[in-house]
């Protein structure tokens, strides 16, 4: 098996506030392959996008802290980096796409200027790959790229100018100019509607066929994950609980957790009339639920639930399940 | 070959804010006026007839006429020369400080914002101690001590003033580095250096615009006032604030009349007026959410 891009392993970034120490990442590990589009999802609130930024080190501190782990990315770990190292791997192999495209883009400059910024910046001044002449080329060849319409005069336009979804592709091409070898995509559908939704995975799917990027793609929405996704990982509560490949998460979820979620996707085409919901409330990541932190909301929880913490079970070949149902002897 | 860089971000940068600036209505008059005060302020020597501290005893208080355009004041002076002049004095003053307030303002506000923490509070509880003293008072005892005169005049002022640019741009920073655009500028690999000037800063433009056209005017008021206290610009450097208040006493005099008498304070309002016009319209053209 070749080495993975990028391993995350035992990694946990508490917030330290008055109120207490918010558990927002307790302890997560997965893996990705090149060229690989793996989906993070669970509710809000569950750690997603504080694992991401943990990624990048870009986690406010303080009040947030990365307390534990190790980030291994193309067998370097992240985490012991400088922070100039780290600063110079942000934009060229790592990067990352917000939520919202309209607060993403600086509004004082124009398009062009702010997608020439990460060229000029990484590409000539800082690895003298490009001259500078050709940086307005490159930045016309990004626009293209992310099929922006009539890229000569939108270039000097500014974001303003731009409706949400052309905002969001102006913003990939912007973190993509540098051809990293990792995009992590925050919720980058969440903000525009469904038309331009389409349009953005579209897009995505098709970079990672032409550059070979590999996408980490944090979402709560499974239809999104269903379109875009290799494999899976499910996390609540600061934790993944779930790891398998798409057509199999889908078909046999393992997880109580996985399986509600699942459930709750209203189907088009059935008479129900309710929608599926899953019981209770979101754990506080201050004073987790001890045991199983999904066993107050567990249709199947047992008494040793609510006591000791499960552990990460291989059940078959990438299939992970982190629960007590599949404990005992089936561990491998 | 990084210059052909920044001159292509140039471009692609301001190519609208200068076509912008042409068309608003503002920006002509007030652009007008402050070019004319300017252009007064540079070439007083050719424009002015007369020396405006000269005085000619034996043509006080002389009406309009060929060779005293705005007649001469009670010591002889021409009050056109001194009006033409007093715009070079107030120019100077005006700029000095808010050059000298910005320079020290702007960075400590910048910091104390992007940084937080220690630093920030130890910043701004300097700003509260400044920001509690009267500026005016301590610019006269600062003056006091260390004589008057125009550059001294300007460090007084400074001593208090800066502390309003700090305060602003913090608040300003605090705000702003906050949007996802800064995340967003650290997620592509930006120098904490480059976000706070090339990103922060330029958000912050339009309230700093408008505090610079506020300080503007008032640092030739202030100076003014100082003038008056003589404590100011010493005569016979012409001031307009300084001659207002000297000629308010022949104000009912028949000669060279009521009009001439405050000809100088006009004069102030009107530059006061057009660098305030000029500054809300360079505030809209530089923010360009402003300019729908």
């Amino acid at each position: 098996m070749p080495e993975p891009l990028l391993k995350v392993q035992g990694l946990k970034t508490y917030f330290f506030l008055e109120r207490g120490v918010v558990k927002a990442v307790d302890g997560v590990d997965f893996e990705m392959k090149k060229g690989e589009i793996l989906g993070l999802v669970g509710e809000t609130g569950c750690g997603k996008s504080v694992t991401a930024l943990s990624i990048l080190r870009l986690v406010q501190s303080p009040p947030g802290k990365i307390v534990e782990g190790k980030v291994i990315f193309e067998g370097e770990d992240l985490l012991k980096k400088s922070n100039e190292e780290m600063r110079k791997i942000r934009g060229t192999k790592i990067s990352m796409i917000f939520q919202d495209p309209h607060t993403s883009l600086d509004p004082v400059f124009t398009i062009g200027y702010q997608i020439a910024e990460p060229i000029a910046l990484h590409q000539v001044i800082e690895q003298h790959l490009m001259r500078a002449e050709e940086v307005p080329g490159k930045v016309m060849e990004m626009l293209k790229l992310v099929r922006i319409p009539d890229p000569e005069h939108r270039v000097v336009e500014y974001p303003h100018q731009f409706s949400g979804g052309m905002k969001q592709r102006a913003m990939i091409a912007m973190m993509i100019s540098c051809n990293p070898s990792l995009l992590i995509a925050d919720e980058p559908t969440t903000a525009v509607d469904v038309t331009i939704q389409a349009q953005i995975l579209d897009l995505m799917r098709d970079l990672r066929q032409k550059l070979g990027t590999s996408v980490l793609l944090i979402t709560h929405n499974l239809g999104v994950v269903a379109e875009m996704c290799d494999r899976l990982a499910v996390m609540y509560a600061g934790n993944i609980v779930e790891q398998a490949d798409l057509k199999t998460l889908f078909e046999d979820p393992k997880h109580p957790y996985t399986s509600a979620l699942l459930a709750a996707v209203p189907k088009v085409g059935t008479k129900k009339m309710e929608l599926e919901t899953i019981p209770g409330m979101v754990p506080s990541l201050i004073t987790p639920p001890p045991g199983c932190k999904f066993h107050p909301r567990c249709p199947h929880a047992m008494d040793i639930c609510r006591k000791e913490f499960p552990q990460m079970i291989e059940i078959d070949k990438g299939r992970l399940v982190r629960c007590h149902l599949y404990g005992g002897g089936s561990k491998k | 070959m990084l210059d052909r860089v920044r001159d292509f971000l140039r471009r692609v940068r301001r190519s609208t804010t200068f076509r912008y600036l042409r068309r608003d209505i503002r920006a002509k008059i007030g652009g007008g006026i402050v070019l004319l005060v300017v252009f007064t302020a540079i070439f007083a020597g050719f424009i002015a007839r007369h020396d405006p501290a000269a005085e000619n005893p034996s043509d006080r208080f002389q009406g309009p006429s060929w060779k005293y355009p705005f007649g001469t004041d009670d010591k002889g002076r021409d009050i056109f020369s001194r009006v033409v002049y007093g715009a070079r004095t107030a120019l100077i003053i005006g700029t000095l400080l808010v050059v000298v307030e910005a320079v020290i303002g702007v960075p400590l506000g910048l910091l104390a914002g992007y940084r937080g923490g220690k630093v920030d509070n130890l910043i701004m509880r300097l700003v509260d101690a400044v920001l509690a003293m009267p500026g005016l008072i301590i610019a006269l005892a600062f003056v006091a001590v260390f004589g008057p005169g125009l550059y001294k005049v300007v460090l007084a002022l400074a001593i208090t003033g800066w502390a309003g640019y700090a305060r602003l741009i913090r608040g300003q920073t605090l705000a702003i580095k906050e949007e996802t655009y800064i995340e967003a500028a650290r997620a592509i690999g930006e120098k904490d250096r480059t976000i706070v000037f090339r990103y922060v800063l330029p958000n912050a433009i339009s309230p700093l615009i408008v505090m610079i056209t506020m300080t503007f005017p008032a640092a030739i008021l202030l100076s003014s006032s100082m003038s008056f206290l003589g404590l100011g610009v010493q005569p016979p450097t012409p001031d307009w604030g300084y001659d207002l208040n000297a000629y308010k006493k022949f104000l009912g005099d028949p000669m060279p009349g009521p009009l001439m008498t405050i000809l100088p304070g006009i004069v102030m309002v009107i530059t006061i007026f057009g660098f305030n016009f000029f500054g809300d319209a360079l505030r809209d053209a530089y923010d360009p959410r402003l300019r729908e």
